[in-house]
């Protein structure tokens, strides 16, 4: 029997590339392309090694080689559109996307690919309807779910999001995507506490994934926001009764009662209002998440809102002519603390937009 | 041999006197160590181990025992050399019989009868690996001092069942440790590398996986080295492919050795990515424990240096200045730095047309230019380290990260 080695190739470089080696996928396939008669399948696999690469040019290259090698079949294609994607080519994606449906329409992947680049392109209903067809193709897959989430997420129906990313969960448990989007549901429903425990759940599945690192990040951010918001509200509050509005005269001890709402009920309230979440932090996240703090950046947005609540504090026993102006300074380190977690956030959000990128 | 034979006499009366107060702790410790003088170290060890019985904080008894731990591998028994006369003689005696005894039977071109993998004699020790003595240290307690007292091991009741698991970037010499660990072990070395690991994937990889185990046992003592294991004991979740994952079960089978016997057969493996290892390859008895090899710390890249410029023209190298400047490079970067100074010097030397020695400023500069590889691989692990690390797998990373402000 003779062994044919372009095929001993293939086979090799696709065990390479399940171990997660792209780069010795491609080395390991030069023999299949150096028979001169290079198979689909070859092609279609060193697509799949440039992808893992990040490298959406060469892939659409080695892509449209598999089709030309075989045009009937359908991976070439589906690859072609996953390459059309990744550099934004999103109407070409579709038609390539149609063709591999048309192709393998018995193939889930075939439907998913297509449902995607409809979501891209904001095609809700050819989304839909592929999404639902790739369920029905392929229940047991939970990347079919967790289309069907993002799809329902698009179409703003929270529940049947949070029912299909559950579901792709109880299919693969590791699955970090799905995680990651029952958080951002989390996250959207101002769960801040719960949203950070998803977030670091899935950074945990998988650490390399840097989506559920971006959302941790964010969550902290906003979480410091709302703390900065409270302080604030509460402080403008008491310097109105301080400054006497109405009555024209000072009032240290109505500044005094304002501090004391800023320092004890205002974060009362809001420990209320996220003691779920808070008390359902594991220690881990707590752990991260003061770590992030330390960092230098979110140290100097914080800064104002530390001497915020220090001002608070010493308007308390502070005689009768320093209450009222101690408070006005609180309030206004609060205000500057808000205003710097704002474009702190904003710039952080820059860096999301490269990740989605 | 009148002092030998009184010697054993004072062992002979001294093991009676044992005998007679089993309980006389610092009488056994004093045999113990007049055995472990004459290298008797398993009965040495019976003793020491009866004495921490009786007083388990003993500070002599315990001294003793890592004496006996500490000691040097018992040289390996090779055959003598072949001489040029043997071979004379042999090859005479074939040319001989050629004629006149033909062959029994013929055999194909099919391949030569032997092992599929390649075993070698490692004639590397840890005392030439530069530096790194803290791996070498953990290295000799976790590994090759249980590995060389199979007295002690016994006593204590502990089996020769798994290995130990090399991690940490790439290029800084988990491949070379493994090979001066089966030096150190006079065992013979046989290493996977990924290319074996792959081919074993295609066709019957179960069967693939059992050979190689066979062939080391074949072989004992032979240390069997699994480079890149993370491709072979790749989590079986990230997997697609039926077949791998049946490659997977069935190391997991041979490294647990229910079916065979294992004795003398030394696993070591190594990875860039422990985190990609299938846990259930690092659960006890199998890769339960782990080693940090980090990048080399500045005596070894001293020595990294001179290795790599032993063989060409220097001239007023500073190696020690060299080792400095290159803090955080990998062995590979090391290379590489030496590698580009020699091109630099060889390019000069072409546009003058005269030849010149390698000098201190072609290395300084090339070790500017040379950025080390280590970087992207610590910025992966920090995040491991952060998320991943409950069960305090990567502790010694974590440290050494925070020693160097990596996190």
């Amino acid at each position: 029997m003779t062994v044919d080695p372009a095929a001993v190739a293939v086979s090799r470089a696709e065990a390479a590339l399940d171990v997660g080696r792209p780069q010795e996928a491609l080395r390991l396939l030069a023999p299949a392309f150096a028979s001169g008669d290079s198979p689909s399948r070859a092609w279609c696999i060193a697509a799949l090694a440039h992808l893992n690469l990040g490298d959406a040019h060469r892939a659409f290259e080695a892509a449209g080689a598999a089709t030309t090698a075989n045009p009937e079949g359908e991976w070439g294609h589906r690859l072609i559109a996953v390459s059309l994607g990744r550099l934004g080519r999103w109407q070409e994606a579709m038609h390539a996307a149609l063709r591999a449906r048309d192709l393998a329409p018995h193939v889930w992947q075939t439907h998913l690919q297509v449902s995607r680049v409809a979501r891209a392109l904001d095609d809700h209903q050819t989304a839909w309807q592929a999404a639902l067809e790739a369920v029905r193709l392929g229940p047991d897959s939970a990347d079919t779910h967790l289309n069907v989430g993002a799809c329902a997420l698009k179409s703003g129906d929270r529940a049947q999001a949070e029912r299909a990313f559950r579901e792709a969960l109880r299919i693969d448990p590791n699955n970090v995507g799905a995680r990651n989007e029952l958080a951002r549901l989390d996250l959207s429903g101002k769960q801040l506490g719960a949203a950070a425990t998803g977030f670091f759940e899935a950074a945990r599945m998988d650490p390399r994934e840097e989506a559920a690192r971006y959302n941790l990040d964010l969550t902290l951010r906003l979480f410091l926001a709302r703390i900065a918001y409270v302080v604030m509200i509460g402080g403008w509050i008491g310097l109105q009764v301080g400054r006497g509005v109405g009555s024209g005269e000072l009032n240290p001890s109505g500044a005094r009662v304002g501090a004391l709402i800023a320092l004890v009920a205002a974060p009362t309230l809001g420990y209320y209002r996220y003691r779920k979440s808070v008390v359902g932090m594991s220690p881990q996240v707590r752990r991260y998440l003061m770590d992030r703090l330390r960092s230098l950046r979110l140290g100097i947005c914080i800064a104002p809102l530390v001497v915020a609540l220090i001002l608070l504090v010493a308007v308390l026993p502070a005689p009768a002519s320093a209450a009222v102006g101690l408070l006005g300074a609180a309030f206004f380190c609060a205000l500057v603390a808000r205003l710097m977690l704002w474009a702190e956030r904003r710039w952080h959000r820059r860096s999301g937009k490269k990740l989605r990128s | 041999m009148e002092g030998g034979a009184a010697d054993d006499a004072l062992l002979v009366s001294l093991r009676s006197a044992v005998d007679a107060a089993p309980d006389d702790v610092p009488l056994r410790l004093h045999l113990a160590a007049l055995l472990l003088e004459r290298d008797r170290r398993d009965e040495a060890v019976t003793h020491i181990a009866a004495a921490l019985q009786r007083e388990p904080t003993s500070v002599q008894a315990l001294a003793l025992m890592r004496q006996a731990m500490s000691v040097e591998p018992p040289p390996v028994t090779s055959p003598p050399p072949r001489t040029a006369a043997d071979d004379d003689v042999l090859a005479g005696l074939d040319e001989q019989l050629r004629d006149v005894v033909p062959p029994m039977f013929v055999e194909g071109e099919d391949e030569p009868e032997g092992d599929a993998h390649d075993v070698e004699v490692s004639n590397v020790r840890l005392g030439d690996v530069g530096g790194m003595e803290q791996v070498k240290e953990r290295l000799e307690a976790a590994f090759l001092a249980p590995m060389r007292n199979p007295e002690l091991r016994r006593l204590y009741g502990k089996s020769l069942r798994g290995g130990l698991l090399l991690y940490g970037p790439p290029g800084c010499g988990k491949t070379f440790l493994a090979r001066a660990t089966a030096g150190e072990l006079g065992a013979r070395f046989l290493a996977v590398s990924l290319a074996d690991i792959l081919d074993m994937y295609i066709g019957q990889s179960e069967r693939n996986v059992h050979e190689l185990f066979e062939t080391a046992r074949r072989n004992s003592p032979c240390l069997l080295f699994l480079d890149e294991v993370d491709a072979l004991g790749q989590r079986r979740t990230n997997l697609r492919n039926s077949a791998m994952r049946g490659t997977v079960n069935q190391l997991l089978t041979e490294l647990d050795s229910v079916k065979s016997d294992n004795e003398g057969v030394f696993v070591l493996a190594a990875t860039n990515q422990p985190w990609d290892v299938d846990t259930a390859l690092r659960r006890p008895g199998r890769f339960d424990r782990m080693l940090l090899v980090a990048p080399p710390d500045q005596t070894a890249r001293e020595a990294i240096f001179r290795y790599h410029l032993s063989e060409r023209p220097v001239a007023n190298v500073d190696l020690r200045k060299l080792a400095k400047l290159t803090d955080g490079f990998s062995g590979a970067d090391v290379a590489h730095v030496c590698d580009s100074a020699a091109e630099r010097a060889l390019i000069e030397a072409s546009r003058s047309g005269s030849v010149r020695m390698i000098e201190m400023r072609d290395l300084e500069a090339a070790a500017k230019e040379v950025k080390p590889s280590t970087g992207p691989w610590f910025e992966t692990a920090r995040n491991f380290v952060m998320f991943a690390n409950e069960s305090g797998t990567y502790d010694d990373l974590l440290a050494y990260m925070r020693s160097r402000r990596l996190m």
